[in-house]
């Protein structure tokens, strides 16, 4: 169930009043973990079966032997099985390539298996609280209930945010009352998500898709407009997402982790990922990278270590070639930097003035833009000729055609959506900060006019402009 | 010291301000221009003010009162909006021709649009189901059941070609007694067409079900329908609609080639995905062909369980019949034409139907020995040729001409406007006179056997029904007034119309349907009276009016209704229906010289309309055996009846032609309706 759809809204809204009128906590639990199943099997029974398989395998691990730490064998166990399950169902149909034939509507094996939702992230809090159980990083008693809405709990499990165990269970707990400033706060974050999705990223989507679907008929400078403009598509769409996230655990009492921080005023690769996606680059430090050696032995040894976190981030988010690129690239580019960076260190340039460096700083952010936006260039396209035949256009000038570019951008609807882009986008930023203000804050009420305006116009754009039900998110079939 | 806490007088105010400015937000006034319902547009206002009040009373819940006050006011700018779109920029209106349905949709009841474009012009009106009707059509006339159900896109829709020009309107040729109803809606593929029969063609209980499919765009993103958000807001505001309108629809203009050139596009990787004849297939193309199997089978396999036969109708792209039309897209799409394979969407629809035994029929050979052109030069679809084209080829079929158990009656209306009551006028053995609806209301007119010289007799703002004329031809009688309040007279006129004078001449006596006896010196009608006092009507009854004394005899009594009269040739005897027996309708035979009366017909069903040979050996009546009315032939002499139709139709007011060799009637099949001939076999 998309957060962008129809049936989302209904199930909330419905969700929401069942929550809060039930006073008993047990009941309140029962009734997360009931509605967290539901979003599951609303789009197929099979999705939910994931889950519970999922979940048992989790309980199980972490339930043997609770007198003794767990053992480094069953916790390889209980990853192995995770990862299995979760190699099987999202990776089987491009693995076993033909074989065997998939069909969807005949309901074979492989049709079942076919990616799970969500499938991707409860797997890795699965393996979370494995590992952190194992390192004794969590101790508290843990009951199926816990393990089990852990798991499945529905604002973050679908796309992430990705949760420590000792950040989500103990809010089970603690089920809040009624708050109606966090309600409100919630649902202010949730219209700002949507506004982020429908008004930025989808209208984004209607320029550039038929340039990527038709490259080879588009001129190089057309191309690396719509790089350009991809980098936002999808900054806004996962940003919607998350905060559709955060504000619906806020308007149910919970607290979600910040999965974004302007991560495009980074300058940088190494502080990009402190911004993006952040919950995603915390894992696969603390689970990956940390593990495999990190920064702490021999220069060879990290380089393995970033290449491996990347690799497989890269195919965290599939196996097609494309993504292992955009691993490696990301890997190359990152140690690389780390180079630069410690010879800088080496030669004393990190000693420049604070004035200096603001000289080069915009040059900088410039030239990480680029970079970034062509590494997300890896991620869009389907395969390794399209990439070449993009990434030569964009770098031959002679294939550049101003007047071109100009027709399509600046013509018919595209210009119209270009507007409400670059309005949407000075909205977005100049406003917004106003509904992440704690409820306690006394700026709520002297900010109460500008709130407001934030408001009315987020309504008015999604009502009118954006198409509620339309496109899903792109993070959504990760 | 000031006192910080509002006194009760600042809260009072403070309390009806606020209910002020609410109402002036969401004014009830504004939300009835709007909606045009006065409860709800009452009741949402009121509940919004209880919601404010209830909210400023509880500090707690203040944060959510201030949400809910910027809802209201988005509320309250969209409401208004909407109220001065509506009503100030009525020239800006984009009509919305359908109704969201589950998984589908289908027109709107009680369209009438007019089409332009470069290339048509056309009148698109539908009736109160949302069935397209022709222009002089009634918008009320239902259909509650289908011989033959045509579901498929906009080639079966043909909203670029007028009612008439239509393939289904023009089976009506072939087939004239077969109610066909046509639900193509433009943009429907074949789960919404699987959606459309399981949710509401199926309730038309069709015999034959067919499905038209185009290898335009019937091949590609078959996907379950989801409506978003938008699709609701646009059908039911015009301001939405203007709004969207252009984000939602492009612009034929700004289409690569001037035109819709679907599956072919400009780019490969759509190409791969969509188009249904370039040979290299994406995973999304294969999953579009496995979805189309699938609804396929399960659509052939509902309409085999209710009892119908599927016919697939398969339309070829104007680049598969015109070489012309697919150079152009391979040329300036640069598609590599040894990638094409254009017979793939007619074979595998040939695989499908006979693996679920299908008919199927396949246009593409009938369209390319077509030598004039059978689709319009920029739109894609078909002309007025292409849609006589299919008519021809579905008349052609087997199944068609093995359909007809009757015999098959001809159309002799020219027009779809409720022909009835045909009778020969006497002494001329070509022409007849009928009742048709003109200008608002019912008139008489006067027509050759092919009604190709048709003269209209009355010209007035009454109805005028039921005609006869004198044996001579020189007199017409016939019924005047408004049937549906039992207000009508008999009147007696002369052909051309002229002399008119009621038969019926008192205040509170009524007469209807005359019939002249064949010496032309008495007419036979019904008659009833009203009571001064109370206004009660009596039941009619058959009354003999002799033009000759002026006087009249009753045949029936008021105990019961009686209807109908005609004389027997020799006039000796009177034919009449009447509710004498069980409450229902039979044909009574009465004779004048003895008044022995006999029910001649006597069947648990109703009997009308009877009409005798010119022998008196042979009387034709409609029966409601099966629940329709049909024809039937009862031989005088044996007391044996025959059917004469049996269709889903209604067919009544039946008359021999003056050789005896033809019957004709009037009748409604489904949405077509007029005065139908049909052969006496012997």
């Amino acid at each position: 169930m998309p957060f962008n759809s129809i049936s989302f809204f209904i199930f909330f809204l419905l969700f929401t009043i069942a929550y809060y009128l039930i006073p008993s906590t047990g009941i309140k639990i029962g009734i997360l973990i009931i509605g967290s199943y539901f979003f599951y099997a609303y789009a197929g029974v099979h999705h939910l079966a994931f889950l519970l398989l999922v979940t048992a395998i989790t309980y199980l691990i972490s339930q043997s032997n609770k007198q003794q730490a767990m053992s480094r064998i069953r916790l390889l166990l209980g990853i192995g099985c995770i990862v299995v399950l979760l190699l099987t169902t999202k990776y089987a149909s491009v693995l076993l390539g033909d074989w065997p034939p998939i069909n969807f509507s005949e309901g074979n094996l492989l049709a079942i298996l076919a990616v799970p939702i969500g499938i991707s992230f409860y797997s890795l809090q699965a393996i979370s609280l494995l590992v952190d159980l194992y390192r004794g990083r969590y101790v508290q008693p843990l009951t199926l209930r816990d393990v089990s809405l852990y798991l499945s709990f529905f604002p973050q499990a679908a796309s992430g945010p990705i949760h420590r165990a000792g950040e989500l269970i103990p809010q089970f707990q603690r089920v809040g009352k009624f708050t109606s400033a966090h309600v409100v706060s919630g649902l202010k974050t949730i219209l700002h998500g949507y506004f982020c999705k429908l008004i930025i990223a989808d209208k984004i989507s209607l320029i550039i898709t038929p340039i990527f679907n038709a490259w080879d008929k588009f001129d190089g400078l057309s191309l690396f407009i719509s790089a350009l403009l991809y980098s936002f598509q999808i900054y806004f769409d996962f940003w919607g997402y998350s905060l559709i996230a955060i504000g619906v655990g806020r308007v149910l009492g919970f607290k979600i982790n910040v999965n974004f921080v302007a991560p495009y005023r980074a300058s940088s690769f190494r502080e990009f990922w402190h911004r993006w996606h952040i919950t995603l680059s915390r894992w696969m430090r603390d689970y990956i990278y940390i593990p495999l050696g990190g920064n702490r032995f021999t220069f060879i040894r990290f380089c393995f270590a970033i290449f491996i976190t990347f690799l497989v981030s890269g195919i965290w988010h599939g196996v097609t070639i494309n993504f292992l690129l955009w691993g490696g690239v990301h890997a190359v580019l990152y140690l690389v930097e780390d180079i630069i960076r410690r010879q800088c260190k080496n030669y004393g340039y990190n000693q420049l003035s604070t004035q200096a460096f603001k000289i080069f700083q915009p040059f900088r952010w410039f030239l990480f833009f680029l970079m970034i936006s062509f590494t997300w260039l890896i991620f869009r396209t389907e395969n390794i000729h399209s990439l070449y035949g993009m990434v030569s256009k964009m770098f031959t000038i002679r294939d550049w055609s101003v007047s071109m570019t100009y027709d399509y951008y600046f013509s018919g609807i595209n210009i119209v959506y270009l507007f409400v882009i670059s309005v949407a986008f000075v909205i977005s930023h100049a406003l917004s900060k106003f509904i992440n203000t704690q409820v306690s804050s006394p700026v709520l009420k002297r900010k109460l006019l500008v709130e407001s305006l934030f408001v009315c116009i987020c309504l008015l754009s999604i009502i009118l402009l954006g198409d509620m039900g339309g496109q899903e998110f792109l993070y959504f079939k990760f | 010291m000031n006192n910080v806490n509002p006194t009760n007088n600042e809260r009072t105010f403070k309390r009806f301000a606020l209910v002020l400015a609410i109402l002036l937000l969401v004014n009830p006034v504004v939300f009835y221009l709007v909606i045009g319902r006065l409860a709800p547009s009452l009741f949402i206002p009121l509940v919004i003010v209880g919601l404010f009040v209830l909210l400023v009373e509880n500090r707690r819940l203040k944060p959510i009162g201030i949400l809910l006050f910027n809802l209201v006011i988005v509320a309250s700018i969209l409401l208004h909006a909407e109220a001065v779109f509506t009503y100030r920029f009525t020239d800006y209106i984009i009509e919305d021709l359908y109704n969201v349905k589950h998984n589908y949709y289908f027109n709107k009841p009680y369209l009438d649009k007019t089409f332009r474009d470069k290339e048509f012009l056309v009148q698109y009106k539908t009736n109160k189901q949302g069935f397209r009707i022709g222009a002089e059509d009634d918008p009320e006339t239902e259909v509650g059941a289908a011989d033959w159900l045509f579901i498929g896109d906009s080639y079966t829709q043909g909203a670029q070609v007028q009612y008439e020009e239509l393939y289904t309107s023009k089976l009506f040729d072939y087939f004239p007694n077969k109610i066909i109803v046509n639900a193509g809606i433009s943009g429907l593929g074949i789960i919404d067409e699987y959606y459309y029969y399981i949710h509401e063609g199926s309730k038309l209980g069709a015999k034959k079900v067919f499905l038209q499919i185009c290898n335009f765009n019937d091949f590609m993103n078959v996907d379950k329908r989801q409506f978003g958000f938008s699709d609701y807001l646009m059908q039911h505001s015009n301001f939405a609609r203007f709004v969207l309108y252009g984000f939602k629809y492009a612009n034929p203009a700004e289409l690569p080639l001037g035109r819709w050139t679907e599956p072919f596009y400009p780019d490969e990787k759509s190409n791969r995905n969509f188009n249904v004849f370039y040979q290299e297939q994406s995973e999304k193309k294969q999953r579009d062909l496995k979805n189309f199997k699938l609804y396929f089978e399960k659509l052939a396999e509902k309409v085999k369980a209710d009892g119908a036969e599927l016919v697939v109708i398969q339309i070829p792209t104007k680049e598969q019949v015109y070489y012309k039309y697919l150079d152009e897209v391979i040329t300036n799409f640069n598609i590599d034409a040894s990638k094409l394979d254009l017979d793939f969407p007619n074979r595998l629809m040939a695989e499908l139907c006979d693996a679920n035994q299908v008919k199927h029929l396949d246009l593409l050979s009938d369209f390319t020995d077509t030598g004039s052109h059978l689709f319009f030069q920029f739109d894609e679809h078909l002309n007025v040729a292409g849609h006589d084209r299919i008519a021809q080829s579905l008349a052609n079929m087997e199944f068609a001409s093995n359909d007809q158990a009757y015999g098959v009656p001809s159309l002799i209306s020219k027009l779809n406007v409720g022909d009835r009551y045909p009778v020969f006028v006497g002494g001329d053995n070509n022409s007849l006179t009928y009742q048709s609806f003109r200008d608002g209301n019912m008139e008489l007119f006067i027509a050759d056997s092919l009604f190709e010289n048709i003269r209209r007799l009355t010209w007035n703002s009454v109805d005028e029904i039921h005609p006869w004329t004198s044996p001579d031809g020189t007199q017409l009688v016939c019924t005047e007034g408004n049937q549906s309040a039992n207000n009508t007279k008999v009147v007696l006129m002369n052909i051309d119309g002229s002399n008119r004078r009621y038969i019926t001449n008192q205040e509170n006596v009524f007469g209807a349907i005359p019939a002249f006896d064949f010496q032309g010196n008495r007419i036979a009608y019904a008659e009833w009276v009203q009571a001064k006092n109370s206004g009660y009507l009596s039941n009619p009854r058959i009354v003999i009016y002799d033009l000759r004394t002026g006087e009249k005899s009753y045949i029936t009594t008021d105990d019961y209704e009686s209807w109908r009269p005609i004389f027997s040739p020799d006039s000796q005897k009177l034919y009449f229906i009447s509710k004498e027996v069980d409450n229902q309708f039979d044909v009574f035979e009465y004779t004048l010289s003895d008044g022995i009366k006999k029910n001649i017909t006597n069947s648990p069903y109703d009997e009308w309309d009877p009409a005798i040979s010119k022998d008196g050996r042979k009387l034709i009546y409609a029966g409601k055996q099966h629940g329709n009315w049909d024809l039937f032939l009862l031989e005088l002499g044996t007391s044996k009846s025959y059917p004469l139709t049996r269709s889903l139709g209604n067919e009544w007011d039946p008359t021999f032609s003056p050789s005896g060799k033809y019957v004709y009637y009037a009748a409604t099949y489904g949405l077509r309706n007029g005065i139908f001939k049909i052969s006496l076999k012997d």
